[in-house]
């Protein structure tokens, strides 16, 4: 991790490579992330219903399905989408690279393979998975806009009205800073554990699916101490 | 390859773009809802309870969310010391005699702090401005406490009555016990049975006579039937109440002059008022007439006398002839 920050700020930067992640890590997720925001907007509207239907409380859905989202629900669930997504792609590839002595053969060739590899893709999970996050928190209220337009005939103005005033600039920014910091940890998992790959293609495989695991576990371990360091700046 | 480089730049572009569109708008209208881009100006007041408040909560006034709660802090003598952050364009309607209170936003929800009152020919708040704290507000809560503890009371009331009935206490327990009464009771809603089936058999008997009337009514060539349905006896009928009416202006009118000639004879301003009301006044034109009538008496014996006079004689004489 610490020579993934002395390599980043240091020229040359790998910016086409960087692009070429970015493309693959965003753009590829897309589709994926913005289906399961859009079904999560859905089920968890759903969900909530019958529990504010019994207070006569239904009017609190867009409040409750915004903080929900915005709050929780979209920085961990496409953080997750990605881990196992793109974080067991790079555990894979990296894997496969180190094990068939890729890497090795670049450092020969005087090209720096950390930076062209490892720094160009945990650069781009780091910033496209906080973009990944604004497209699942749209999609995602878009979907429980919907459902609850279906049951309650609110209308899309109205629906954001309510649902705006219970989230704050502190849970937007919170939001922003999960994502970041989830970004950069499937990427930097990934690659670490492809980069350290051994055993051949045993060791890919095992890479691949190590990544997964571990970027799983410290998305919740961040969640949760995250979440602790947020909630001392709520009033 | 190269075009294949530059189409991921172009689609990376994009999608960053579409995001961070995505995302200003959601700040936008997040600040659009928190009124967070508004120009804002601090205005104090101090509460002696204020049961929750927390900072960020919402200020209004007249329903309207015109700001929110900045800073809670407890003054020396154990007040509280609650700064509120304000729109600068409702500081028009905040005068310096305005006084907060401390209300619930719904049932269950947030506490707020409400801006009230303030009179027009007072000065408008300045920053960092006092305005009075209303110690006797009271919100939802207080009306829901008040019913509960009235609630409790009628309960109380209720298990004092049941338990007298159970000990046989009073009238109510009286009624329910005493058989005699009960019998009583029994015969009173026999009674009241019988008198409601006369009822019943006169009210059908009066139902039939105002059906038979009703028909007679309908009958084509009575009387009614015919002040009911021909229209020109309704437009004769309608002049002549009109006529009448006319009439009865100018009887009116009428006995408005009599009576007030009847008042101008009754006064004694005028002639006929002095002659008719006045007893100096007739007794003096009695006083009058007599002497009128002696005077003539008089004046008769004179003219005899002028008639014999030798003067006058050839003038009489010539006369009669």
């Amino acid at each position: 991790m610490l020579r993934f920050f002395t390599e980043v700020f240091r020229p040359p930067y790998e910016f086409r490579e960087t692009i070429k992640q970015c493309y693959k890590v965003g753009y590829k997720s897309l589709a994926l992330v913005s289906l399961t925001g859009f079904i999560t907007g859905i089920v968890f509207t759903n969900q909530s219903r019958p529990s504010l239907a019994e207070f006569g409380a239904t009017s609190w859905l867009p409040g409750l399905i915004a903080i929900a989202i915005v709050r929780a629900l979209a920085p961990l669930i496409t953080s997750l989408i990605v881990a196992g997504k793109v974080g067991s792609n790079i555990g894979a590839e990296l894997g496969s690279m180190k094990v068939t002595e890729q890497i090795e053969a670049m450092e020969v060739s005087a090209t720096n393979p950390f930076k062209f590899l490892v720094v160009s893709r945990v650069v781009a999970t780091t910033l496209m998975n906080p973009l990944l996050v604004c497209y699942m928190a749209f999609v995602g209220l878009l979907g429980a806009y919907l459902n609850v337009h279906q049951h309650e005939d609110t209308s899309f103005l109205a629906f954001f009205q309510h649902g705006f005033p219970s989230i704050s600039f502190l849970d937007l920014f919170a939001s922003l800073i999960k994502s970041v910091v989830y970004g950069f940890t499937v990427g930097i998992t990934g690659c670490y554990q492809g980069y350290n790959a051994t055993k051949g293609t045993e060791g890919v495989g095992k890479a691949a699916n190590v990544a997964v695991v571990v970027s799983m576990f410290l998305i919740f371990i961040e969640e949760l101490i995250i979440v602790l360091i947020v909630n001392q700046f709520r009033p | 390859m190269k075009a294949g480089k530059n189409r991921q730049l172009i689609i990376v572009g994009i999608f960053s773009v579409l995001a961070v569109i995505i995302l200003v708008a959601g700040v936008l209208m997040l600040g659009e809802q928190h009124k967070s881009f508004e120009r804002k100006f601090p205005v104090k007041t101090i509460l002696p309870d204020v049961n929750g408040l927390k900072v960020g909560d919402n200020v209004w006034f007249a329903g309207v969310k015109i700001g929110i709660i900045k800073s809670i802090d407890l003054t020396d003598d154990g007040r509280v010391l609650v700064t509120m952050s304000i729109e600068t364009k409702a500081r028009k309607h905040i005068h310096q005699d305005s006084y907060t209170k401390l209300g619930t936003d719904g049932l269950i929800g947030n506490k707020i702090i409400t801006i009230s009152g303030g009179a027009a020919a007072t000065p408008l708040i300045a920053d960092n401005g006092y305005l009075r704290g209303n110690a006797g507000a009271s919100d939802m809560m207080d009306v829901l406490d008040s019913a509960s503890k009235n609630l409790v009371q009628i309960t109380k009331n209720l298990r004092d009555v049941s338990q007298r009935i159970l000990t046989g206490k009073g009238t109510l327990t009286a009624l329910l016990n005493d058989s005699v009464m009960a019998g009583n009771l029994q015969y009173t809603l026999q009674d009241a049975k019988g008198a409601m089936a006369q009822i019943h058999t006169g009210s059908g008997k009066v139902m039939d006579n105002l059906s038979a009337f009703s028909t007679r009514l309908n009958r084509s060539g009575t009387l009614v039937n015919n002040l009911l349905t021909d229209t020109t006896s309704y437009e004769n009928i309608s002049k002549s109440i009109t006529q009448l009416k006319a009439t009865m202006d100018t009887l009116v009118l009428f006995s408005k002059n009599l009576k007030k000639a009847s008042e101008s004879l009754n006064s004694r301003q005028g002639v006929t008022g002095v002659l008719l009301n006045d007893e100096a006044a007739a007794e003096h034109l009695r006083s009058t007439l007599n002497n009128i009538d002696s005077s003539s008496i008089k004046l008769k014996e004179d003219l005899e006398a002028v008639r014999h006079n030798f003067l006058f004689r050839g003038y009489f004489k010539k006369k009669g002839n």
